[in-house]
C-alpha cells in the first residue's frame, strides 16, 4: 500500500511537472490551453493526496468548469478580432473552418529566441534551487492545528476550514471577497462586452444536455454551500459551481445573455462584501471588535454571509467570463 | 481490498499520462479537446478509486463536481469551433465568403 | 542499510516531495514567463507559478501527523478564488489590448517610446503567419 501510494505521488507529480512543461513550451495556444486544463484535473488529485478535499473541490469547480470555457473563449475573442482588423485591411476570404490549423493561425506564438534561454534558464535554476534548499532544510513546526482545534467549540461550525475562513480568519475572507469586486470593477471599466463568439451547434443535444444539467448543478451547488458547515464544501465551491452553471447557460444563449440587468444584478454582486461590513461593524458596535460575533450567534450569522458570498462569486465569475458591463447598462 | 483500489488508481493515472500523446500531437483540435474530456472521465474514476483506497467519503463530492462540470470546457469548444460535419453536406460546398448561417462567426 | 531506507521514506513522504514539486512548478512557471512572449501564455504561466505556490503551502500543511494545518488551506483556497478572479481580468484586458492594437504579443526589448506603431504590427503579422504588409493599425482606428 505505502509502495505504491508513493509511486501514485511521484507518477502524478512527473505528471503534472511534465504538463506544464508542454504547456508553456506550445507554439500553438489552443494546445496549451488544453494541456492547462490537463493540469487542473491533475492538481486536483494532487490537492486530494495533500488531504485538502476542500482545495480539490474549488479545484475542480474552477478548473473544469470555469477557467477551460475562459480559456477557450479568450482565443475566439483574439481571433475573431484579428481576423476582422485583417479582413478590413484587404478582402479576405474567412478561413477554411475544416482545416486542422485554418482558425487558430492568429494564434501561434513562435518559438522563442535564443538569446534569453540561458539567462532565463539561470534566473529559474537558480530560484527554483533556492525554494527546494529552503523547504528541505524547513524546521518541522505543528502549525496551528492544535489552536484551531481547540477554539472550534466557539465557531459555531464543525469544519475547521470554514470556521478559519468566516470566523478565526475573517478578515481574509473579507478582503478577499472585495478583491473579486475590484476584479470584476476593473473589467467592467474596460467598456460595454462585445457579444461572445459563438458558431451555431444545431441539434437537439446542447438544449437538452443543458436542461438535465443547469438544475442538478444547482442543486449541487447549493449541497456544498450546506455541507461546508460540518464537511468539505463551502461558499467559494459553491460559488464556483453555481457560477459554472451560469456559465453553461451564458454558452447556450450567448445572442440573449441571461444576465439581470442593472439594479439587481449590482446588488448580488457587492451582497457579498456589504453584508460582510456590516456584520463586521455591527460587531465593532456590539463590542466583539471588528468581524467578531457573539458566540451564540455565530452560526447564523456565518449561514447568512456564506449564502451572500456565495450568491456574488457565482454572480461576479459569469460576469467576469462575459467580461465587460452588460449591454443596454447606460449608466 | 483498498490495495487493489490503489493498484487500480494508478494504472488509471498511467492511462492518462498515455492519452497526453493525443493532445500533444493532435493533429485536430477536436482530438487534443476529446483526450482532455476523457481524462475528465478518469479523473472522477480515479477520485471513486481514491475515496474508496483512501475511506474519505468526501472526495466523492470532488468526484461529483467535476463529472458535472466537465462538460463546460466542451460546450465552449463545440460554440467556438462548431461541429464537425460529413464533407458533403450542402452547406459546405458554399463558397467560402458566402454571408450564410455556416459563416465562421455570426457575432457581428 | 537501515539509516538509508529511512532517509528514502523520509524523503519520499507527501510533506517533502508536494513542496519539492511545487518549488519545481514555480520556476518553471517563472521561466516560461520570462521567454514566452504571447500574453495568453505569460497569463497562463503565472497560473502555473501560482499552482506551485500552493502546492508548497499544503505540502508543509500536511506535514507530520495528525490532521493538516487548516488555516494553510483557508489561505490556499482564498488563493484560488482570488487567483481566478485576476485570471479573468488579466484575459479581458489581453483582449482590450488585441481590439486596440491588432495583437496580444510583448515584444522582447526595452520599450522604446520612439518607435512607430507600424513597426509593431508589422513584426507581429510576421509571427503569426500573415501577410506582412504595413500599418495594420491605423487604417481601422480612423
Amino acid at each position: 500500500m505505502n509502495v505504491l501510494l508513493v509511486l501514485f505521488d511521484l507518477v502524478l507529480l512527473a505528471g503534472i511537472v511534465g504538463v506544464a512543461w508542454r504547456c508553456l513550451a506550445s507554439t500553438d495556444l489552443f494546445r496549451a490551453v488544453v494541456l492547462f486544463i490537463t493540469f487542473g484535473l491533475l492538481l486536483a488529485l494532487a490537492w486530494v493526496r495533500l488531504e485538502a478535499p476542500d482545495i480539490a473541490l474549488a479545484e475542480a469547480a474552477i478548473g473544469a468548469g470555469i477557467t477551460g470555457a475562459l480559456l477557450l473563449v479568450t482565443l475566439e475573442r483574439l481571433r475573431s478580432i484579428m481576423a476582422e482588423r485583417r479582413s478590413g485591411r484587404r478582402h479576405t476570404p474567412p478561413p477554411d473552418p475544416t482545416g486542422p490549423h485554418a482558425l487558430l493561425r492568429a494564434l501561434h506564438d513562435p518559438p522563442p529566441e535564443r538569446r534569453t534561454f540561458l539567462p532565463a534558464l539561470t534566473f529559474a535554476l537558480v530560484v527554483g534551487g533556492l525554494l527546494v534548499t529552503a523547504l528541505w532544510h524547513q524546521p518541522q513546526s505543528v502549525g496551528l492545528e492544535p489552536v484551531v482545534d481547540a477554539h472550534m467549540d466557539i465557531s459555531g461550525v464543525d469544519h475547521p476550514i470554514t470556521a478559519v475562513l468566516l470566523n478565526f480568519r475573517a478578515y481574509d475572507t473579507f478582503l478577499e471577497l472585495a478583491i473579486v469586486l475590484i476584479a470584476l470593477l476593473g473589467a467592467w471599466s474596460l467598456g460595454r462586452h462585445d457579444l461572445i463568439p459563438a458558431r451555431p451547434a444545431p441539434g437537439p443535444i446542447l438544449p437538452g444536455t443543458l436542461r438535465l444539467l443547469v438544475p442538478v448543478a444547482v442543486v449541487t451547488g447549493v449541497y456544498v454551500l450546506w455541507a461546508g458547515s460540518h464537511a468539505p464544501g463551502g461558499a467559494f465551491q459553491a460559488g464556483a459551481i453555481l457560477g459554472a452553471a451560469g456559465i453553461l447557460l451564458v454558452l447556450a444563449r450567448p445572442r440573449q445573455l441571461p444576465m439581470a440587468p442593472g439594479t439587481p444584478l449590482r446588488l448580488g454582486i457587492t451582497a457579498g462584501v456589504v453584508l460582510f461590513l456590516l456584520v463586521g461593524t455591527y460587531g465593532l458596535v456590539a463590542g466583539h471588535g471588528f468581524l467578531g460575533y457573539a458566540d451564540a450567534w455565530a452560526y447564523p450569522l456565518i449561514i447568512l454571509i456564506e449564502v451572500a458570498a456565495t450568491l456574488s462569486i457565482a454572480l461576479t465569475l459569469v460576469a467576469l467570463f462575459v467580461a465587460g458591463r452588460p449591454a443596454g447598462d447606460d449608466t | 481490498m483498498s490495495l487493489f483500489y490503489m493498484a487500480a488508481a494508478l494504472f488509471l493515472l498511467g492511462t492518462i499520462l498515455l492519452g497526453l500523446v493525443r493532445v500533444l500531437r493532435g493533429p485536430g483540435s477536436g482530438d487534443r479537446m476529446l483526450a482532455a474530456q476523457l481524462f475528465g472521465t478518469t479523473g472522477v474514476t480515479i477520485l471513486l478509486l481514491l475515496s474508496l483506497a483512501l475511506e474519505e467519503s468526501a472526495l466523492v463530492d470532488v468526484a461529483l463536481v467535476f463529472a458535472l462540470l466537465a462538460v463546460v470546457a466542451a460546450v465552449a469548444f463545440v460554440r467556438q469551433h462548431g461541429l464537425p460535419e460529413p464533407p458533403d453536406t450542402p452547406i459546405h460546398r458554399q463558397p467560402p465568403d458566402t454571408p450564410g448561417p455556416e459563416r465562421p462567426h455570426d457575432d457581428r | 542499510m537501515n539509516g538509508l531506507a529511512e532517509t528514502v521514506a523520509h524523503t519520499l513522504a507527501p510533506g517533502l516531495l508536494y513542496p519539492t514539486g511545487g518549488a519545481i512548478l514555480f520556476a518553471l512557471g517563472l521561466y516560461g514567463l520570462i521567454r514566452r512572449h504571447h500574453l495568453v501564455l505569460r497569463i497562463l504561466a503565472l497560473n502555473i507559478m501560482g499552482s506551485g505556490v500552493f502546492m508548497v503551502l499544503l505540502g508543509v500543511a500536511a506535514r507530520g501527523e495528525g490532521a493538516p494545518d487548516p488555516v494553510a488551506q483557508a489561505l490556499t483556497l482564498t488563493g484560488i478564488v482570488v487567483a481566478v478572479s485576476a485570471t479573468a481580468f488579466a484575459l479581458a484586458l489581453v483582449v482590450h489590448l488585441t481590439r486596440l492594437t491588432g495583437h496580444a504579443v510583448m515584444l522582447p526589448g526595452p520599450p522604446d517610446d520612439d518607435a512607430p506603431v507600424e513597426d509593431i504590427s508589422r513584426e507581429a503579422h510576421h509571427a503569426d503567419g500573415g501577410p506582412a504588409e504595413s500599418s495594420a493599425g491605423e487604417d481601422r482606428s480612423a
